[in-house]
């Protein structure tokens, strides 16, 4: 692979996803999308998929990323950090 | 409990449901303890709630920082407990085995009526819940009467009415009191080393004292150390105090700008802010205190019996400052102090028989597994290579005042047989036998050749004396002191007549946990020196009292009087 090819493709990182009572690695190359991460951390984690009732959001360092079409280096995020993937939690009787 | 429905009250009062979570520790590989009801930044109504995405994450990252884990979910509702669609699809996690609580009627339910009223589910996968029934929701959770902590200090509590102290107030004394204890990264890579930091946060949980212990390293776990499944030292000294109190009062390295009410250092190791410092240290038989932060003896031992003798030690003298300093007390508290148990001197001698690689114990029976028995097995399975066929024999099951006095207990073993109990923790290494009755209806008692006695009253020693037995290793706790006495059939002293003064106070029910763990411990060493040719000199040829401040002194002032009595 030649040097212009491996940049527009991004280095592999690792980035660790929280959620809920677990934490995982992940093996992600840099110019991925969080849509794309997203994607991979349902699989992992075993969630449901997002639909317009159930959407994910992740959080780096207490901050929304609220693109889901941007990229890893976009929002600056570097090898063994961690991205906190969250939702809404709603119940009751009916809805709040 | 108490505590989620206080708070689901408080939004029920004013109309609306309210959303909380039980977080708990994992204390072993099947077990969490619920350490925290938390109360979620919510928006909520008279028929739903909310809680936010930025919330829901800040909680798991607090998750992650504590080593906690999100155990259950529980929301009121105004009317009947029950999971609506929202409920269904909108859990705080999608992870199998997260249970969610309905409450009914805002909390306002009477708290024995809590499982029955409530509705219980436990998420299996995509948005599936299972409903649970009662039989599953108690084999779920095990929950503690609201009283469990008055409860297992009540044998202490009596201990200290036993001194004159206001109870209640030595209590919170001792519930509000800090310990830290430091150990040098050269003693935790050893046997003696560990054991000691282990049965000594042991001890100091169950007198329900606040510890702080900073590790120079983080190492792996000894395997023969009692009652610990965590792999990491740290994070099986959480695990041992979380299974003792319940509570999540024991912290690795917090910051040393604290000043400790007591400090305790194990070998060489930085002296700490205090009120007041001991340094202690063990191996095999020996034991010192007071003896300066250098290391007094080389080497490993895998002989238990000092170092958990040590900690007896060690966590006495913390609970005698504590309450000189907050109760005026003036109980003697230990200087300089050697000790050694394979001849009860207390000389630096140091005199070191070794235990052997392998030990025999042949068929033992052991009768009574109360305090003294338990902390007897405590000591057995910390022992490296034994082997031999016992018997356990008790009627009782374990209540929470037994968690207060009984090293080798934790709150999992709640209503268990006692000999359960002893049976689980010996039986990766030796055989066991149990019989869940008293010793008179026990009809295999005359073909175990020795016996270990540790029984709460003269009626069985009577008993067991009429029986006639080869030999007879006895251990009794009376107030804050103890006997130990070996019997053959030729000996001198009678068990019935062991106790010098015996009176309504003075032989009844053990009353410190430190005391337990000596006579157990000392009394384990009589049956080593019984099956270890090379030790039989040091047998006791007769009984010996041990008082200590935690009763009246005998004699004097002196706090440790150990006195073979003819």
């Amino acid at each position: 692979m030649s040097e212009e090819a491996s940049a527009k493709e991004g280095e592999w990182i690792t980035v660790y996803i929280l959620y809920g009572n677990q934490r995982k690695d992940f093996k992600f190359r840099t110019n991925f999308n969080l849509r794309r991460v997203l994607e991979e951390a349902i699989r992992e984690f075993g969630l449901p998929a997002p639909s317009a009732s159930e959407v994910y959001q992740f959080y780096y360092k207490n901050a929304l990323l609220s693109d889901m079409n941007e990229s890893l280096e976009h929002y600056g995020i570097k090898e063994s950090e961690e991205l906190v993937l969250t939702h809404q939690h709603v119940g009751g009787m009916t809805t709040a | 409990m108490v505590d989620t429905l206080k708070q689901l009250r408080e939004a029920g009062s004013k109309g609306l449901e309210c959303i909380l979570y039980w977080i708990g520790k994992l204390s072993d590989e099947d077990n969490v303890v619920l350490t925290e009801c938390l109360r979620p930044l919510q928006t909520s109504t008279y028929s739903g709630f909310r809680v936010e995405p930025l919330t829901l994450a800040e909680v798991f990252v607090k998750l992650h920082k504590q080593r906690s884990l999100l155990v259950a979910a529980i929301h009121s509702h105004p009317g009947a407990a029950f999971h609506s669609f929202t409920d269904d699809r909108h859990p705080a996690i999608y992870e199998k085995g997260l249970t969610s609580i309905v409450v009914p009627n805002f909390g306002f339910i009477e708290e024995v009526d809590f499982i029955k009223k409530s509705a219980f589910f436990r998420y299996e996968e995509f948005y599936q819940w299972k409903e649970l029934d009662e039989d599953e929701i108690s084999e779920l959770f095990k929950f503690l009467p609201r009283n469990f902590e008055e409860e297992r200090l009540s044998r202490i509590g009596r201990l200290i009415e036993s001194l004159q102290l206001s109870k209640i107030n030595a209590l919170l004394a001792l519930k509000s009191a800090t310990v830290g204890v430091s150990i040098s990264e050269e003693l935790l890579k050893t046997y003696r080393g560990q054991l000691l930091l282990f049965s000594l946060v042991n001890m100091l949980a169950r007198y329900s004292i606040t510890v702080g212990v900073y590790l120079q390293a983080d190492l792996n776990v000894k395997p023969e150390i009692p009652r610990v499944s965590n792999k990491k030292v740290s994070d099986g000294l959480e695990e041992l105090y979380l299974k003792i109190t319940a509570r999540n009062n024991l912290r690795i390295n917090p910051k040393r700008k604290k000043k400790y009410d007591f400090f305790i250092g194990i070998g060489d190791v930085e002296q700490l802010k205090a009120s007041h410092t001991i340094f202690v240290e063990a191996k095999g038989w020996n034991l010192c205190l007071n003896r300066g932060n250098k290391s007094i003896f080389s080497g490993d031992s895998r002989n238990p019996i000092g170092p958990n003798l040590c900690a007896s030690f060690a966590s006495i003298e913390a609970v005698k400052f504590i309450l000189n300093a907050r109760l005026n007390a003036h109980i003697p508290l230990l200087g300089n102090f050697s000790f050694s148990s394979l001849d009860y001197s207390f000389n630096e001698k140091f005199e070191e028989v070794s235990i052997g690689e392998w030990l025999d114990l042949g068929k033992m029976a052991i009768v009574g597994i109360g305090a003294v028995n338990t902390a007897f097995v405590y000591g057995l399975v910390s022992m490296p290579s034994i082997e031999g066929e016992f018997a356990a024999v008790d009627p009782e099951k374990i209540e929470i005042p037994n968690l207060g006095t009984y090293p080798l207990t934790t709150i999992f073993d709640l209503g268990l047989p006692k000999i359960k109990v002893a049976k689980n923790a010996l039986q990766q290494k030796i055989k066991v036998h149990t019989y869940e009755s008293k010793y008179e209806n026990w009809p295999e008692r005359t073909s175990y050749t020795t016996m270990l006695l540790g029984v709460d009253n003269r009626e069985t020693r009577l008993k067991v004396e009429a029986e006639k037995p080869e030999l007879v290793l006895h251990g009794g706790l009376y107030g804050g002191g103890f006997t130990i006495s070996r019997h053959n059939q030729t000996s001198p002293v009678k068990l019935s007549n062991l106790y010098h003064n015996p009176g309504p106070n003075f032989e009844a029910y053990p009353s410190s946990p430190s005391t337990a763990m000596m006579c157990g411990n000392m009394l384990l060493g009589e049956a080593v020196k019984e099956f270890v040719p090379s030790l039989r000199k040091y047998r006791l040829s007769y009984p010996l009292h041990v008082t200590n401040a935690f009763y009246p002194p005998v004699e004097g002032k002196t706090w440790l009087i150990i006195k073979a009595v003819k």
